[in-house]
């Protein structure tokens, strides 16, 4: 916390856009000496009347193109510092983007498989804080600044005129100015709390927006809206308080003006006017700083406001540096596979309120490029956990994967994140859990935009081999609506897209129902075709699909009780044998 | 309840502003006051201009000064306090009444309306209508009421000063025209942002499988086009509070100008010009708002008929010609793709949908529900991908009904026979347990078994479950239909479910084969069925190869 502090503002710095800041420094120069000559010039107007001749007229021209010059000055500056802040938005943005897509949320302690941010809080960091920058712009909160300097140097100028009432005055403003800032500070505290409590209720309001449609069909007793209304309600309490001192602050700014007015009473037996003229630029300068200083509280509260959110950015950021990363690899080269050796010692899940103690022991696995092994066993005999250490949803350092290649020997245990990124990029996964894109079907295969003669050659093969697909009668350009998906064809579109991707290993987690027989041998098809290229481990529901394997594993209580083909298995393992008859049983 | 969203936008305004009159009443007494009091200051400031010049400074009673600070602070606070707490409240009753009408319609009713777009609705378009109701109306009376105060008192100074204010007057005007031409640019940016949100939810729910398939870098390069556009259309959008805002500095400037010469050639005082140069500043902080007036009730109105249309379809009645409620729940007659058929529901048995995908059993599992709902009799569904809340299971088991001792201890009998204590070492605990957004901590298999455990405790007479077993094993299947099956307290319970597998058919008692264009193409008993060569038997045959 306290190093964000110190460093929120260098977060505003872009160091490529040195143009647009010299742009708003010049601007704030021109207002400075704007500034500096027009309670002269105010004056002048006040004196003309007792003088005869044009002087009045003079005056006026004079006053007439200052204020032109001022529009241009102001005109330059909001566009350049617009433009800047769009630059700058766009870097924070992708920024955060980036540091999040390519952090593994899986590895935070006690938390396993779980994202450590949920969706409103990637939501609220990515988006609504910079919000708060936008509403700076949209609110007009950075011509605080140029108009702030224009008031310096009104001020300055007028010390010129009448040293002890400029000096008073300036000291008067400076104090308000003071007393407004520190409120402004307490304001921000209540602002950051308005912001939880919007936060809370936007996920709230996520959370119960999905699950209409599904709780309407049972007895729900309202559910959503006694979930809603805690938030509602905590959300309308922080406002309202919020409300009590954003108003009053307000209010104390707007009573400004009759307490400077008094001030000119009380100094004026020090001051030495005599003039009216000097009396009336004076009482014009106080209008005229009024604004400013008024503005000085809205506007700095919402540069707070947009300082609480870039701090809780940067926070994030931060936050997102303390978990391993994957990185951009486009490029990455998939390696000529020679073996691959899965050792656990023994693996538990972190203790956590609630768990079950459950291990995996003595796991040891050795498996050749373009073989198929087969996973089976009764539920919470351990092998999703299997898969799910192989697949790194799950680091451990106590599970080690010695990966052999033409390119050297890869040994990756949990603790050394250089290796991780190196293995993860030769596994690919088709499970449940893999995402379906609402975009077209190509896009689905290849995760990549654009046509490549690879894919269509792709395409076609399996189009020929893979009679469903014809007959589903799906093109690589239509677009995929994942909710009129049933579950195996998501399977398949993922089962396609670890095809097209051929990494050498290739973990299939198969669904244990809601195919039917077409879609069966699909999959069965596609898993084959998988097998060609890679290593191949798939968690089996059904006999099928192992058959063929080179090697089962019959999982039970986290370890390996038998290996060996399904023919073998079939004359030597009890449980296997068991396994297979309770299979039949319910078949 | 009140059903303020019934209204149109003027009629609702209108009941709003009578519900809260005594806050109204309030807010413009004070609005009137502070006006009343700020508009002393010109003239103060001119007698001291005066009374300086003519050394009869020590007459101005200093007091005067201060106390007008304090009138001023107090009656402008409350007329914010009493126009925004009005706004806040009336948020938070739209927000309840929406929520609790969204879950007490038929779903079929918004089905074009995805999640993101019920989240708009309940979220921006209600904070925009507390933005409406709260800022524009207090805008509009400070206006209103400014103008009625401090006409009168110009003119009775100096009638040619009323004049001098048109140049201000014109640059507002000018400025509102500005702000209101970029206003398309704001809306095209509100809808690119929508999309920004909508693609992060989107990368949010695949980030596991970008990882897994390495296209971060090209996902980084959507985000960054799709964020780069909005804020490229944001840029351009504030490009009109980049010309306008100036503005109001050259109408300030001409109008004092004006008054200038209007001092010069009416050979007044010098004083005279500090009173309408005061004048000015005071006047200018309620004109500055006139713009932001229109552009807010703007937003407020879209956003009421944003959350209107969104109501509207809610409150459409499920067509009458849809149902036919004159037969008996047993014998629905549902509509199937263009056909109606007529299934045959045994009564407190197991009756079972089967077919091909895609064949509609998951919609005649659905439609079932909507005619029992109709019926009003107690039933519970559960879809294929059933929905968890960010709670507890406990929580999620129960939903928002009442959790008796009796009735906790059967979750944790069934959470035993699903197979569900493996989550946890004791049973507390796991009711105890979060299971996160979308019941995200578990497993699809596990998350599904919770929700049919929802179904058995919530003292229904119909359960629908539409493929109940789809992610678990055989026999854990096996295992948990058995229980289910001898257990003494669902007895009396009809079930109906929709299954592609032969052992959840073997366990039921009656079958229903459907077919996308023959609809219903046999049924029967179980008995009768299963290994009699019948059309069934051959439907499970081929899926065995």
């Amino acid at each position: 916390m306290n190093s964000s502090k110190n460093n929120w503002s260098s977060y505003l710095y872009l160091r490529d856009q040195k143009f647009l800041i010299v742009l708003i420094g010049i601007s704030l120069i021109a207002s400075a000496y704007l500034g500096f000559i027009t309670p002269g010039i105010i004056k002048d107007l006040y004196q003309s009347y007792s003088l005869p001749g044009d002087a009045t007229m003079n005056a006026i021209w004079l006053l007439g193109s200052l204020f032109i010059a001022e529009y241009f000055v102001a005109l330059v500056y909001q566009t350049a510092i617009n433009k800047y802040v769009q630059k700058l938005l766009s870097h924070i943005r992708s920024k955060s983007y980036k540091e999040w897509m390519l952090s593994i949320e899986t590895a935070g302690k006690g938390q396993y498989g779980d994202h450590k941010y949920p969706m409103g809080e990637v939501l609220s960091r990515i988006l609504t804080d910079t919000e708060a920058v936008i509403e700076m712009v949209s609110t007009g909160s950075f011509k605080i600044f140029i108009d702030f300097t224009f008031i310096i140097s009104c001020l300055i100028g007028f010390i010129n005129l009448n040293t002890v009432s400029g000096t008073a005055l300036i000291i008067a403003e400076v104090l308000a100015c003071i007393i407004l800032i520190l409120g402004s500070k307490k304001m921000a505290v209540v602002y950051m709390e308005v912001r939880k409590s919007t936060g809370i209720m936007s996920r709230v309001i996520a959370n119960i927006s999905g699950g209409f449609r599904f709780s309407f069909f049972h007895p729900h007793d309202n559910y959503a809206s006694k979930t809603g209304y805690d938030s509602f309600e905590d959300f309308l309490n922080k406002q309202l308080k919020a409300n009590i001192w954003d108003a009053s602050y307000f209010s104390l700014a707007e009573s400004l003006f009759p307490i400077l007015l008094a001030l000119l009473v009380l100094i004026f037996p020090y001051s030495g006017i005599v003039e009216m003229a000097v009396l009336a630029a004076i009482v014009d300068l106080i209008q005229r700083s009024i604004s400013p200083i008024k503005e000085v509280s809205g506007k700095i509260s919402s540069i707070q406001r947009a300082r609480t959110g870039i701090i809780r950015i940067e926070e994030f950021n931060e936050d997102l540096q303390t978990l391993p990363k994957t990185v951009f690899d486009s490029n990455s080269k998939n390696v000529k596979l020679e073996s691959l050796v899965v050792k656990v010692k023994e693996f538990s899940y972190p203790i956590k309120e609630g768990n079950k103690p459950f291990s995996l022991k003595d796991i040891y696995v050795e498996a050749l490029p373009g073989q198929l092994i087969g996973i089976v066993g009764q539920s919470g005999c351990g092998k999703s956990t299997l898969l799910k250490l192989l697949s790194t949803d799950i680091i451990s350092e106590s599970a080690e994967i010695q990966l052999k290649s033409q390119s050297g020997v890869l040994n990756f245990s949990g603790s050394n994140l250089e290796s991780l990124l190196e293995y993860k990029s030769q596994v690919s996964i088709v499970s449940q859990d893999s995402h379906v894109f609402s975009s077209d079907l190509q896009f689905n295969i290849t995760m990549k935009k654009g046509d490549s003669k690879e894919f269509h050659d792709f395409w076609d093969r399996v189009s020929l081999e893979i009679p469903y697909i014809k007959a589903w009668g799906i093109s690589p350009n239509d677009s995929i609506n994942p909710k009129t998906l049933s579950l195996g064809q998501k399977q398949l579109i993922s089962a396609l897209r670890s095809c097209f991707l051929t990494k050498p290993i290739v973990l299939f987690d198969e669904i244990s129902s809601g195919l039917d027989s077409d879609l069966e041998e699909a999959l069965r098809k596609l898993v084959l075709l998988i097998q060609e290229n890679s290593l191949t481990f798939i968690v089996a529901h059904r006999i099928e699909t192992i058959t063929n394997a080179q090697q089962i594993l019959v999982m039970d209580q986290g370890t390996i009780v038998d290996r060996g083909t399904h023919v073998d298995l079939l004359k030597t393992s009890a449980p296997y044998q068991e396994f297979i008859s309770q299979l039949n049983k319910v078949h | 309840m009140h059903y303020r969203l019934n209204r149109r936008f003027i009629p609702w305004l209108i009941a709003h502003t009578f519900e809260y009159w005594y806050y109204y009443i309030g807010a413009l007494f004070s609005l009137y006051m502070l006006h009343f009091f700020s508009s002393e200051i010109p003239i103060m400031a001119k007698n001291l201009g005066d009374m300086a010049m003519s050394n009869r400074l020590g007459e101005i009673e200093i007091i005067d000064f201060f106390l007008l600070a304090i009138y001023i602070l107090i009656f402008r606070t409350l007329s914010r306090l009493l126009f925004f707490y009005p706004a806040r409240i009336q948020q938070k009753n739209l927000r309840m009444e929406l929520v609790n009408r969204l879950e007490n319609s038929f779903p079929r009713n918004y089905k074009h309306y995805n999640e993101g777009m019920i989240f708009q609705t309940l979220y921006n378009d209600l904070n925009r209508i507390r933005g409406f109701v709260g800022f524009a109306l207090l805008q509009f009376g400070n206006i209103v009421i400014a103008g009625t105060i401090f006409i009168p008192k110009i003119t009775s100074f100096n009638s040619d000063f009323l004049l001098a204010f048109t140049p201000l007057l014109g640059c507002v005007i000018m400025f509102s025209i500005l702000i209101y031409f970029f206003q398309p640019f704001v809306k095209r940016g509100m809808d690119e942002y929508a999309q920004v949100q909508n693609f992060l939810i989107e990368s949010y729910e695949a980030k596991k499988t970008i990882q897994n398939y390495h296209s971060e870098e090209d996902f980084f390069n959507f985000f960054n086009e799709k964020s780069n556009k909005e804020l490229k259309t944001f840029f351009i959008s504030t490009m009109g509070r980049v010309f306008s805002f100036p503005l109001i500095k050259i109408g300030v400037g001409a109008s004092l100008i004006w008054a200038a010469i209007i001092v010069k050639n009416d050979n007044l005082n010098a004083s005279d010009l500090i009173f309408f140069s005061s004048f000015l500043f005071l006047i200018l902080e309620p004109l500055m708002f006139l713009s932001w007036i229109g552009i807010v009730t703007s937003q407020g109105y879209a956003g009421w008929s944003r959350i209107k249309e969104l109501t509207a379809t809610l409150e459409k009645e499920i067509e009458d010609d849809f149902f036919d409620l004159s037969n008996p729940v047993e014998k629905p007659e549902l509509p199937l793709w263009g056909n109606k058929i007529q299934l045959n529901i045994s009564s407190k048995k197991w009756t079972v949908l089967i077919g091909e995908t895609g064949c509609g059993k998951s919609w005649c599992l659905e439609k079932y529900a909507e005619l029992l709902h109709l019926h009003k009799v107690k039933y519970s569904f559960i879809h294929q991908e059933p929905y968890l809340y960010n709670d507890t299971v406990e929580g999620n088991i129960f939903l928002g009904q009442e959790r008796t001792p009796e009735k906790i201890e059967l979750v944790k009998v069934y959470l035993q026979e699903f197979g569900l204590d493996v989550l946890s070492d004791n049973l507390d605990s796991l009711l105890a347990m979060e299971l996160g957004e979308n019941g995200k901590r578990v497993s699809g298999g596990q998350a599904k078994r919770i929700a049919l455990i929802r179904s058995l405790v919530c003292e229904a007479d119909y359960i629908l479950w539409d493929d109940p077993f789809s992610s678990v094993d055989l026999i854990l299947e096996n295992q948990i239909i058995n229980k289910v099956k001898n257990d003494e307290r669902l007895k009396g319970i009809t079930f109906v479910v929709s299954s592609h597998r032969l052992s959840t058919v073997r366990s039921s008692d009656y079958i229903i084969f459907l077919d996308k264009k023959e609809g219903i193409i046999d049924q029967g008993l179980q008995a009768d069925k299963i290994n009699k060569g019948t059309l069934i038997d051959e439907f499970f045959k081929k899926q065995l190869v």
